[in-house]
């Protein structure tokens, strides 16, 4: 530490303590945002990893097939071809507990006999160790130690698991010792051996997956070898590819997040510049001082540079633990809303990186740095003389009020620009700089948006003999650039809270009109192991169509089905309905055309439509043809429709079941849609489809008013993180409008002192003060909600468009976007708070005589 | 008036205790114009502050109209100040954002006084201390003397009984300076105001009534 640093920086620091630390804190609270959102993010992808290299342990290679499965027969063409060092059959599936239909438990089913080069480690022992009936018992299974204990069973119990539609008895054979393997999916795993997993879940002679392991250096050579050999229906990849592709699939959810976490950060930004130039503003004749005694201009370059960056440093120093603090408790929505999602696994761990924290203080610093510039920049520029000149840095910056509203509306233009870009590698860098850019501009304008404010609230004040509001006003007016950074740190929070505002309530808008118009059914009935295992569970047959339809009350019946397929390398679903009752009941909202026409050459077997999303994401469009991959090969379907489809970003197919069926020779059933007759009553109804189900089936029926609130209850639980980040941004904005009163405060300590001396009572300094606050948080409000609406466009009309695809409406509910700018109001006004009570307590000789 | 009955201030410095002011007795008559004169140090300025009740005595009484001040409130002793005391600053200390004529009204408005009527006051005031020609400047644009006779004509706007001024002429040329003083002895006995003027300058003392010398805190005799 240079003397220089010493004497004067670390003396300003240890006089301005309060500011500095208001300033450290805004500072901390942006890294720890970034660091929290970062980490979650990390985390959630750490554990898809994890999940994935325990699952497939050793493996170098891996054959899956399609909806299918693996024909059993393909694991000897496997294990017999060259460089095979090793090959382990396994089956997996998702079932439901009967006792908590919402908890999932994954029975993986693997040849013990197999598994020694790829998972041997994770077993409680070698597998001759293995408990005797775990080989012998079809039922048997070992169960992670922790799910066990969670669950209340024991060795010998039975653990009775809903698969599909259907109870199976499962019995505890032993645990699995806390390793890699059990901890996976939160410990909800069973191993089975292979053959009892086929017989048990009515897999015989089928595997999901096929795990090779070769030499290393060879895998090329025998993934050659081995294309030759398998039938076309299976597809032969490195398991890291089901990683890659499962972390692509969450990629646009984090990159959102991440990109929210920077608000934070961008209102530290202006607290930072506030800070720093106000520090110079007072530190204005020690900079002459310095600079006439023969400082150069490289050396305090150097000294207020070194300054900002120990506000970044102490910033990112506390912000990196606070951000870990953060993610743990922000971990659970982040993880549930994946799982929800994109069916991941449970996130659990959190793990602060030296890297992670490196990047958050290095952060924390840059920011800092980069604020601190102009008014760096701005003292350096100054001569001796001029600086020593009381007031002169206030004129100088009141005069650019216009010329930066000007500027203001550049960085408009630059926005609107930047919006007509396309997104870069799928994501929308163009859309967020959009946004950025309409924030900048928006703060520009506040200098000038203040001085307006400044000359209504004169003449009102005066009418009301409201002279508290006439001296505030006189303060907004005539320091302009101190008080705009201040409201355009309030206007940045704001902005992201209303814009994310006004984009959550379009699309929930949206996507509320969306199952309004299409899910018409009375009832839905769905395997009852849907709720924990996710859409995928499916009826086996259409024998429970047939059944509902047998039931008295029941008018029709619509079996949807849905499956996964590849497309063109992504995965899409292919979903099959009754499109002629469809028609009838209910309705499919297309882009173009009239619906009931597209429905009828849908129904007639004339093709396919296909959703938004998959057309704009591969140039797909009515006219068209789209070629899918089906059991009997690839094959190619008229598109007749684009239809809206708010169910998935990543692409539907939809054809009447007819279609379907022929293609994929498949009549199982997701859900079935039922339609009662109009004057049923639906209670007895329901009560009559239980029983007449019941026999055979464990359904879970969900009526149409659940069933909505249920789609709605997932939309509101996956953008609960969002409100929260918008919460902090506005914390960090308080911060930095208490910080700018407080120092206007304390530049005007003499002339509050000399109001003190003509009369002024502490309560009317006091007001004087607040309304100081209450201006700048008007400016901010007003900039900020005109702001919000504008990044909210960007947000719907490009960042979504560019990053899932969708067409959202424009909508905005008056009391949510009146509620937070009341929120930003009340902000500004309690960061006022501190301020005020600090200048109606200040004491006035202390403050006449500080000259 | 104004009556100081063995008035002491202390501060605390460390360990030591250091009295700017001590032992001081003093009768100031209504409308009399007087000048406490003494050196850089002398405890003039802490003894002004001490009548214009800005700070309390650290022992004896300061009476004001017959009111003891010790006994008041702040809030009192605010309104006091603001009703029937008038400051002249040696740095004038006019708000950068009002205008000599809003200057010169605020004391009036902080009684919330009717505008237009305040108007009319200030304007009377300004040309009073012959500025009427300057009233709608800002305190940057004026000269030092036009500032502090704004200042003047602010003190004396709520026609407060007791006029204290503090060095009114340290920030100003000799010339200056003395058009101040004169202003001040003018205008004090016609607004039947006391004044207290505050100065290291001997020479202001023959504008006064009568002179009280400071040194060292207390009152040289």
């Amino acid at each position: 530490m240079t003397p220089l640093f010493r004497y004067t920086t670390i003396r300003h620091l240890e006089r301005a303590k309060l500011r500095t630390a208001l300033t450290m804190i805004g500072i901390a609270l942006g890294v720890a945002l970034y660091v929290a959102i970062r980490l979650c993010n990390e985390s959630v992808s750490a554990s898809f990893r994890d999940t994935m290299s325990a699952l497939s342990g050793a493996a170098t290679l891996e054959v899956i097939g399609g909806q299918d499965g693996v024909d059993e027969s393909v694991y000897a063409t496997v294990a017999d071809t060259p460089g095979v060092v090793a090959a382990a059959p396994v089956i997996q599936r998702t079932v439901a507990l009967e006792e908590d239909p919402t908890v999932s438990l994954t029975i993986v089913g693997v040849d013990p006999f197999s598994e020694a080069a790829f998972r041997t480690s994770e077993l409680d022992g070698e597998p001759n160790d293995l408990p005797e009936p775990f080989l012998l018992d079809p039922t048997a299974v070992l169960l992670a130690r922790s799910f066990a204990q969670t669950h209340g069973l024991a060795v010998g119990e039975t653990l009775r698991v809903i698969d599909e539609d259907r109870v199976v008895n499962l019995t505890v054979a032993g645990l699995l010792a806390p390793g890699r393997l059990a901890r996976v999916w939160g410990g909800s795993i069973a191993l089975m051996d292979i053959a009892a997993a086929q017989w048990t879940l009515g897999r015989l002679g089928t595997l999901d997956r096929i795990d090779i392991l070769t030499d290393p250096d060879a895998v090329d050579v025998v993934r050659a070898a081995l294309q030759g050999r398998l039938p076309t229906s299976v597809t032969l990849q490195r398991p890291e590819r089901r990683l890659a592709h499962a972390e692509r699939v969450v990629r646009s959810f984090q990159v959102n997040l991440t990109a929210l976490s920077g608000i934070a950060l961008l209102v530290g930004l202006f607290l930072i510049y506030n800070t720093m130039t106000y520090a110079l503003l007072r530190r204005r004749a020690e900079i002459g001082l310095l600079r006439a005694i023969g400082v150069t201009r490289r050396r305090l370059l150097a000294l207020l540079t070194a300054e900002s960056l120990a506000f970044g440093a102490v910033g990112g120093l506390v912000g990196v633990p606070l951000g870990a603090l953060l993610a743990r408790a922000a971990l659970g929505t982040v993880s549930r809303t994946v799982e929800a999602l994109y069916q991941g696994a449970p996130a659990q761990t959190i793990a602060l990186t030296p890297a992670l924290a490196a990047e958050g203080l290095a952060l924390g610093c840059v920011v800092a740095v980069v604020a601190a510039m102009i008014p760096i920049r701005e003292a350096l520029r100054t001569v001796p003389r001029e600086v020593l000149h009381a007031g002169w840095v206030e004129r100088h910056r009141q005069l650019r009020a216009g010329p930066l509203a000007v500027t203001g509306l550049g960085w408009f233009a630059l926005a609107a620009w930047a919006a007509q870009a396309g997104p870069v590698a799928g994501i929308p860098l163009f859309g967020y700089a959009a946004a950025l850019f309409v924030v900048l501009g928006g703060a520009c304008l506040a200098p000038l948006a203040g001085l307006a404010l400044a000359r209504v609230v004169d003449p009102l004040a005066l009418r009301l003999r409201w002279v508290e509001a006439r001296i505030a006003g006189g303060t907004l007016a005539s320091t302009p650039g101190r008080t705009a950074v201040a409201a355009g740190a309030l206007m940045t929070a704001l902005a992201m809270m209303v814009s994310v505002i006004v984009m959550v309530g379009s699309f929930r808008r949206t996507v509320e009109r969306w199952i309004a118009d299409t899910i018409s059914a009375d009832v839905f009935v769905t395997p009852a192991a849907r709720a924990a295992v996710g859409p995928s569970v499916h009826f086996s047959d259409g024998s429970i169509v047939t059944a509902l339809q047998a039931v008295p009350g029941v008018a029709a019946v619509d079996p949807y089905r849905q499956i996964p397929v590849h497309y063109e390398g992504r995965p899409i679903l292919v979903s099959a309905r009754d499109l002629t009752l469809v028609a009838q009941r209910s309705t499919v909202l297309f882009e173009r055309g009239d619906p009931r026409e597209i429905l009828r050459q849908l129904a007639s077997g004339s093709g396919v439509a296909v959703s938004e999303v998959l057309a704009r994401t591969h140039g797909l469009h009515a006219g068209g043809t789209i070629t899918l991959p089906t059991p009997t090969g690839p094959a190619t379907f008229p598109i007749v429709g684009v239809f809206f489809d708010y169910a998935t970003d990543g692409g539907r197919v939809l054809m009447d079941r007819s279609v379907f069926v022929s293609h994929w020779n498949d009549s199982g059933v997701n859900a079935a849609a039922v339609y009662l007759d109009a004057d049923g009553d639906i209670e007895a109804i329901r009560a009559a489809m239980a029983q007449s189900l019941a026999p055979s089936h464990r359904v879970t029926m969900t009526t149409n008013r659940d069933l909505k609130r249920e789609v709605l209850d997932i939309f509101d639980q996956t953008f609960a993180i969002t409100r929260a980040l918008d919460l902090v941004a506005l914390a960090v904005a308080m911060l930095g409008v208490a910080n700018t009163v407080l120092a206007i405060v304390l530049e005007r300590r003499r002339e509050i002192g000399v109001l003190r001396a003509l009369g002024t009572t502490r309560r009317q300094i006091g007001r004087i003060v607040a309304c100081e606050a209450a201006l700048i948080g008007l400016v901010g409000t007003a900039l900020g909600a005109a702001t919000g609406f504008g990044v909210s466009l960007i947000l719907i009309r490009v960042v979504n468009v560019q990053s899932f695809g969708w067409t959202i409406g424009f909508w905005w509910e008056p009391a949510e976007v009146l509620a937070a700018a009341g929120l930003a109001f009340a902000a500004a006004l309690a960061a006022g708070w501190l301020p005020a009570r600090y200048a109606a307590r200040s004491p006035l000789v202390e403050v006449l005589t500080d000259e | 008036m104004i009556r100081l009955d063995h008035v002491g201030k202390a501060y605390r410095r460390g360990p030591h205790t250091l009295w700017a002011v001590r032992g001081v007795t003093l009768d100031i008559p209504a409308g009399e114009f007087h000048v406490v004169v003494g050196p850089s140090g002398s405890g003039k300025s802490t003894l002004l502050h001490l009548m214009a009740t800005l700070d309390v005595p650290t022992e004896g009484t300061v009476w004001l109209d017959g009111q003891a001040t010790a006994a008041c409130s702040d809030d009192t002793l605010t309104l006091l100040r603001r009703d029937r005391i008038g400051l002249v600053f040696q740095s004038f200390n006019l708000l950068p954002y009002l205008t000599a004529r809003e200057n010169v009204a605020l004391p009036r408005l902080l009684q919330r006084g009717p505008h237009r009527q305040v108007q009319r006051e200030a304007d009377e005031w300004l040309e009073a201390v012959g500025l009427t020609a300057r009233a709608d400047h800002w305190p940057h644009e004026l000269s030092g003397g036009e500032a502090q006779r704004v200042a003047i004509a602010r003190a004396l706007i709520t026609r407060p009984r007791l006029l204290l001024a503090d060095e009114p002429t340290g920030n100003l040329d000799s010339a200056r300076g003395l058009e101040i003083l004169s202003l001040l002895a003018a205008l004090g006995p016609r607004s039947g105001v006391t004044t207290v003027l505050v100065t290291h300058s001997a020479d202001a003392a023959r504008f006064g009534h009568r002179t009280t010398r400071l040194r060292d805190g207390r009152i040289d005799a």
